[in-house]
């Protein structure tokens, strides 16, 4: 889904950056780290970074990774998860050559805003409706959102490229060539969001607590409720 | 016991860390260059190159990247593995344009009744996107591999990105050499008490690597709170700006942006 140099005309990555640039400021207005949370999400950053080279055999010799745009997103804001992509694909830019610096902005747009944002106001809006306790609908939320969080980027960077004039297909053939194999993708990467956040509840839930948007859980907000009940019995 | 390819990709990983750290040390061309003329004489060659669309323009400025190397102490064929990979995935996504390209027959066979003509224009296409490519992975390589992380970082500092931002991108890059152990000493922990060493993606695949992951994340979160009491103890606070000095900038930095970035123009120009 990295976009590399000499794919996107100057039309496309330049307003590209633009709006990563606007996205990037209001992010860093946004989160007010702490001294504690500077290590914690820069610890967390090189986890998902090495978390993405951890490829994951599918069958024969073809193997998919973790975009992680959904669980960064979810487990740390989106926010925080916006800058924490960013700085893992800027990485990947100036290590691996893994996306270009001119498509820089356009690779931010796509897996970093729109690989974060989306997955978060889904489950913000579906959360608000159906309010789920732990169980089949709160993995059903969290695969929707992962699912298109992940399928959105790869439709925005399909859709880049199909308007780039440096392109050779047009907009109908580049669409098609990345919705049809990032359907499968988008399902693996839904599946994972599922199965670390439900282990993560199971294991420490302590930590989902703390985080912005699955802190906001009926679950964690009927535990604040019924505690100091609890306290005020004994 | 056969190496699965995740394990093999973690150690690749480091491996290409320490690998471009090794060739950023050398004394050639582009490692003395200051990292500001680096970056802007390599953003405008790969700005240049969006603009050139004629294919012996694209020949004449293909073996620049390879020079360069050749002149910092890599060799061309360093250069060419690192950058083999893309260009050859774009080769095959462009091999249609061979065919359905229309113009002038350069090639034709048949096979059956099957009619298959290679244009002059669909081998100018094809052969446009996939030099232009190259030339743009090949340039972004050479800035990588002749610029060590610590003087990327002095790059960001210089380009004014906050310090909070800064001290992340170091975190990240530190601790990332910690996640690639802790991952692989996991992974090798599941090989080695794994009876079936099944490599196709299943729910039982997927549950395992969700479970390595879930508990490297609850490791690092754990490990997060020991870092941040010891950066406390050695005086860290929050908006302590760490200087990265940039070397001055000198003759030989603005001659070299100088006699790329004007041919360059010109070339994108006519």
């Amino acid at each position: 889904m990295h976009l590399q140099d000499g794919q996107l005309t100057l039309t496309i990555a330049v307003p590209a950056l633009i709006i990563t640039l606007i996205f990037w400021i209001i992010a860093s207005k946004k989160i007010k780290l702490t001294e504690q949370q500077v290590p914690m999400m820069g610890l967390l950053t090189a986890l998902f970074f090495a978390a993405m080279s951890l490829n994951i055999p599918v069958f024969g010799g073809v193997t998919v990774h973790l975009l992680g745009g959904a669980v960064i997103g979810l487990i740390l804001g989106p926010f925080a998860g916006l800058i924490s992509m960013s700085i893992i694909l800027t990485l990947q830019a100036l290590l691996f050559a893994d996306g270009g610096i001119i498509v820089l902005g356009a690779n931010v747009l796509n897996m970093g805003i729109l690989g974060v944002f989306i997955p978060c106001i889904l489950f913000i809006t579906l959360n608000k409706f159906f309010k789920p306790k732990i169980g089949n609908s709160l993995y059903g939320i969290i695969f929707v959102s992962a699912f298109f969080g992940d399928l959105t980027a790869a439709i925005a960077a399909g859709a880049e490229i199909g308007i780039s004039s440096l392109h050779p297909y047009g907009l109908n053939i580049t669409l098609a060539a990345v919705i049809i194999p990032h359907s499968i993708s988008s399902t693996i990467e839904g599946a994972f969001a599922v199965l670390i956040i439900a282990i993560l509840l199971k294991l420490r839930p302590d930590v989902i607590e703390k985080s912005p948007l699955l802190g906001k859980l009926s679950l964690f907000k009927n535990k604040t409720k019924n505690e100091p009940t609890k306290n005020a019995k004994t | 016991m056969k190496i699965p390819k995740s394990l093999k990709d973690l150690a690749k990983s480091a491996e290409t860390i320490v690998y471009i750290e090794n060739l950023s040390n050398k004394k050639g061309l582009m490692q003395t260059l200051n990292p500001i003329t680096k970056l802007i004489t390599i953003a405008a060659m790969i700005t240049s190159t969006l603009f050139i669309t004629k294919l012996p323009y694209l020949l004449l400025i293909c073996p620049i990247p390879l020079a360069f190397a050749a002149a910092s102490q890599i060799t061309p064929k360093q250069l060419l593995i690192r950058t083999a990979l893309i260009p050859l995935f774009m080769a095959i996504i462009s091999l249609p344009l061979l065919f359905i390209t229309p113009g002038t027959p350069l090639w034709t066979t048949n096979i059956n009744t099957l009619n298959i003509t290679i244009t002059l224009q669909g081998a100018n296409q094809f052969l446009v996107f996939t030099l232009r490519i190259w030339f743009c992975a090949a340039t972004l390589n050479l800035l990588i591999l002749s610029t060590g992380f610590d003087k990327t970082l002095k790059l960001l500092s210089t380009l004014k990105v906050p310090p909070i931002i800064i001290h992340l991108f170091s975190l990240t890059y530190r601790y990332f050499f910690v996640s690639l152990h802790e991952a692989q000493s996991i992974l090798i922990a599941k090989e080695a008490r794994t009876y079936i060493n099944n490599h196709t993606l299943n729910l039982q695949t997927l549950k395992a690597f969700s479970t390595i992951l879930a508990t490297l994340f609850i490791r690092t979160y754990e490990r997060s709170e020991r870092v941040y009491l010891a950066m406390k103890a050695r005086g860290f606070e929050i908006n302590q700006t760490t200087k990265y000095e940039i070397p001055p900038l000198h003759t030989k930095d603005l001659l070299f942006t100088t006699s790329i970035i004007v041919p360059f123009t010109y070339l994108a120009l006519i």
